[in-house]
């Protein structure tokens, strides 16, 4: 531990719904950090050696389990993934808030079940078209590599806090849910001409996907995964989904498997 | 007042053992919920990176060959029986996921794509990159939605309910965000509540990881078994103790010293870095201790993957290096050594995820089942395969659903009274109640995590070990002073902690009982006063039972071994 360290001040924004007329409020935190702290270890540093009240959501602190998301300097971002230095290197004040397009519980602590709800609005589970393989679906390497890039999203809800067309019309969809459904979209092999947009699919939401498009690119290159949204801007037209012919895809069988399994 | 409706399967925690459990009963036609602390992408399961293990029969594998590998890797303490059940039900239960919707990495034929892990001699560990567990949560939430399965999210269990029989009739529980205590009835339970690394510090595990699944088991009559075997894996993030997955090693990385030497050569020549984590852990420890290491580690070279294979098979742990340690993997090596990582015992189960026993020789707790990392099949023995405990949560989660929803068919609707919650309310308000400068909880978790790691870690002896109980039975008296200054209903994380830092205590009190009886040196338990593996008398799991104000109870059980006699365990 360095002998003399480093100093900056957390200016959090504080919210608590049981005080007599509850309002948000900013409250300051001297901190002394270390250049390898995270701002999740500052605040958890701060939750048990001086004010037990701070309440945070935080698990894995390697940015894999998207619990602590917040807005830090006003950009959605992972605390966990964020370092002190890399915001304060002069030990500037930084501004920690909940995230945006979202209720606050308490504190830095949101309300995620509108998130999840717009999850759940897309429908995201496999239905296959025809009775799966007694054995595995053939698909080539390359595109189960394109749809694992999909399926890294940790579901953080970083991306919603920073969208700006969410601001506008809560109706939206949002980036998570369109990245979501770009997994079955995108799906030739296990998946083909399933319906994911059907009902729920707002048009309006589709077209202004490209406007997010900005916005969900630096979200996800805040959370370091990156994914093709460009494609599902350009799909998501299409309320039935059949997919294009693929590259190399013909030598695939999906059903036809030789493979006798176990 | 809350009061929700009884269930024929009630399930707490919703990571991959808990959320595959939820889907089976369901499949059985039971009444199912599950009941969790985080929302269930958030669990731990998550931070399984490296990949899941089969032996598939297509591809020119045994399930002979891996239940073997395993029962070597336990160092002959697990449970063959177990084991068998295991490896032959993985090839199954991996299809049935890739259904569901999990997009595991393809070979160039289109299949199902393998890499090699530690341990073992075949690649037989299918994976998503390196977020293999985060892929599996993801998707297993998926069938959750469309199954439309109630999650009671952000909810805290305090404590397990029996009926007059000492039937597991229900548990105490309370809402994070409002604070209200509820009671919830159901024929059966299902502990699925992941690890309790938190219990060392540092450790791999994540905050949530705090044992409350086996501590309230076991304060309700279920046994622990096998708690002294805890695993150190080999490489762990100097620090804050973040994992970097054995895949690494899967994939060629090597192991160096401070001179350069590779010198898992000295310890395994066979398998090298692939040796089983035990192995690794210790051969690092002896480095270091020796004098070969630098600051406290040795070094992961993974410079001659290249960065481009890095990035897309290794793509997390590329970007862990990065941003947590400030290295290129590509250009760099990696200081790395061995921490804390997973607690192979648990709470005592049969093979269909029960916590009692229809054979009668062992007690337990009628109407309560177990699966993952909360449960000790026991599966793991004494040192778990790496790409063994994914495994684990899908086959033994599956299991103890199916069983658990085909026993409540046959047992009347739990009869329990809202008193039950009166004791666990009644704590609550006096930590609430508390006031003056007390103690700080999470003061007390350091002081406990730092003796685990200290005294009961890679290498472990006679006078260590009663240090550390100590230590653990006067953090245990202070414990009641511990004192929060939040006094709010709403998301108190502060009470949680001081709720989660009593149930650790109790781990951490079963591991070094267990410890401390166990005699010999065998997997993850290496005493220095007894150097030996001791077949004669140490082929059997210690269980402990809990006693409310003294030192657990120590029972045993005979290792049930079928068709593999112990040898010396060479890689």
């Amino acid at each position: 531990m360095n002998s003399n360290p480093m100093h900056t001040t957390l200016r959090v924004r504080r919210y608590n719904p049981e005080q007599d007329h509850p309002s948000p409020y900013y409250q300051e935190y001297d901190l002394a950090f270390d250049p390898s702290d995270s701002v999740l270890d500052g605040l958890i540093k701060v939750r048990e050696t001086i004010d037990d009240s701070l309440t945070l959501r935080c698990s894995c602190r390697g940015a894999i389990c998207g619990s602590c998301g917040m807005r830090i300097n006003g950009h959605a971002a992972l605390a966990c993934k964020t370092k002190i230095i890399s915001v304060a290197p002069l030990g500037e004040t930084i501004d920690v808030e909940p995230m945006n397009n979202m209720p606050v519980i308490k504190d830095l602590v949101t309300d995620m079940a509108p998130f999840w709800e717009k999850i759940r609005q897309i429908q995201p589970w496999l239905r296959p078209a025809e009775p799966a393989p007694v054995a595995e679906y053939l698909a080539p390497p390359e595109s189960m590599n394109h749809l694992a890039g999909v399926m890294s999203c940790i579901m953080c809800g970083v991306c919603v806090s920073d969208c700006t067309v969410l601001e506008v019309d809560t109706n939206f969809l949002g980036p998570a849910a369109l990245a979501k459904a770009y997994r079955f979209v995108a799906d030739h092999a296990t998946s083909p001409h399933q319906t994911v947009w059907r009902p729920s699919m707002n048009q309006a939401a589709c077209g202004i996907a490209r406007a997010v498009w900005n916005v969900f690119r630096s979200a996800q290159k805040a959370s370091g995964r990156w994914i093709e949204l460009w494609h599902c801007d350009q799909r998501a037209w299409r309320a039935t989904y059949h997919p294009p012919a693929v590259p190399g895809m013909q030598k695939y069988s999906r059903t036809s498997s030789s493979i006798k399994a176990f | 007042m809350i009061s929700p409706p009884t269930y024929d399967v009630l399930i707490v925690g919703a990571g991959l053992a808990g959320m595959r459990a939820a889907i089976s009963a369901h499949q059985q036609g039971a009444s199912v919920a599950l009941l969790t602390k985080v929302h269930p992408v958030r669990s731990h399961s998550n931070a399984a990176q490296g990949g899941i293990n089969a032996a598939l029969t297509d591809r020119g594998d045994k399930w002979e060959d891996h239940a073997f590998e395993t029962v070597k890797g336990s160092d002959y303490l697990a449970d063959q029986d177990a084991v068998e059940v295991l490896a032959q039900d993985a090839g199954h239960d991996i299809i049935t996921l890739e259904h569901m919707g999990v997009i595991f990495n393809r070979n160039d034929e289109g299949q199902l794509g393998t890499r090699r892990f530690g341990g073992q001699k075949k690649a037989r560990t299918f994976f998503v990159s390196d977020f293999t567990g985060q892929a599996m949560l993801h998707v297993l939430y998926e069938q959750l939605m469309q199954a439309k399965i109630p999650v009671y999210e952000e909810w805290f269990v305090t404590s397990l309910v029996k009926d007059d029989q000492g039937h597991c009739a229900g548990l105490v529980a309370f809402e994070m965000r409002t604070g209200q205590f509820a009671l919830f009835r159901a024929k059966t339970v299902i502990m699925s509540s992941g690890g309790l690394g938190r219990v060392y510090e540092p450790s791999t595990n994540a905050l949530i990881c705090t044992g409350d699944g086996m501590a309230v088991a076991y304060r309700a009559g279920a046994p622990l078994m096998d708690m002294e075997m805890v695993q150190y894996h080999p490489t762990t993030l100097k620090g804050k103790g973040l994992l970097i997955t054995e895949a690494a090693r899967g994939e060629g990385a090597y192991l160096l010293n401070k001179q350069g030497d590779r010198f898992m050569k000295h310890y395994a020549p066979t398998m090298l870095e692939l040796a089983s984590r035990d192995v690794v852990s210790r051969a690092e420890q002896i480095e270091i201790n020796e004098g070969r290491g630098m600051n406290g580690c040795v070094f992961l070279d993974c410079r001659h993957l290249g960065r481009a294979f890095l990035q897309d098979r290794l793509g997390q742990i590329y970007a862990e290096a990065q941003t947590f340690a400030n290295i290129d993997l590509a250009e760099e090596l990696l200081p790395i050594r061995p921490g804390m990582h997973y607690q192979m015992g648990g709470i005592k189960t049969d093979t269909e995820g029960r916590c009692w026993d229809i054979r009668g020789q062992w007690n337990g707790l009628p109407g309560l089942f177990a699966a993952g990392e909360t449960a000790c099949v026991s599966l793991h023995g004494g040192n778990r395969l790496g790409a063994n405990s994914l495994l684990d949560t899908i086959v033994f989660g599956r299991r103890a659903g199916q069983c658990a929803a085909n026993y409540a068919r046959t047992i009347p609707s739990p009869t329990i009274s809202a008193r039950s919650m009166e004791a666990d309310q009644h704590l609550i308000a006096t930590i609430l109640a508390r006031k003056g400068p007390g103690e700080r909880p999470a003061a007390l978790r350091l002081e406990m995590g730092t003796t685990m790691n200290r005294y009961v870690s890679v290498f472990r002896e006679q006078e260590g070990l009663e240090t550390a109980r100590q230590h653990i039975q006067a953090l245990k008296a202070r414990w009641p002073g511990v004192t929060i200054h939040d006094k709010g209903q709403v998301f108190n994380t502060g009470m949680i902690a001081v709720l989660e830092l009593g149930f650790m205590l109790d781990c951490a009190e079963a591991i070094i009982a267990g410890a401390l009886t166990r005699k010999e040196s065998r997997g993850a338990h290496f005493r220095t006063d007894y150097l030996d593996r001791d077949d004669e008398d140490w082929l059997q799991h210690i269980l402990l039972y809990h006693q409310p104000g003294s030192e657990p109870l120590t029972d045993f059980l005979p290792v049930t071994i079928t068709q593999w006699q112990p040898q010396v365990r060479v890689y």
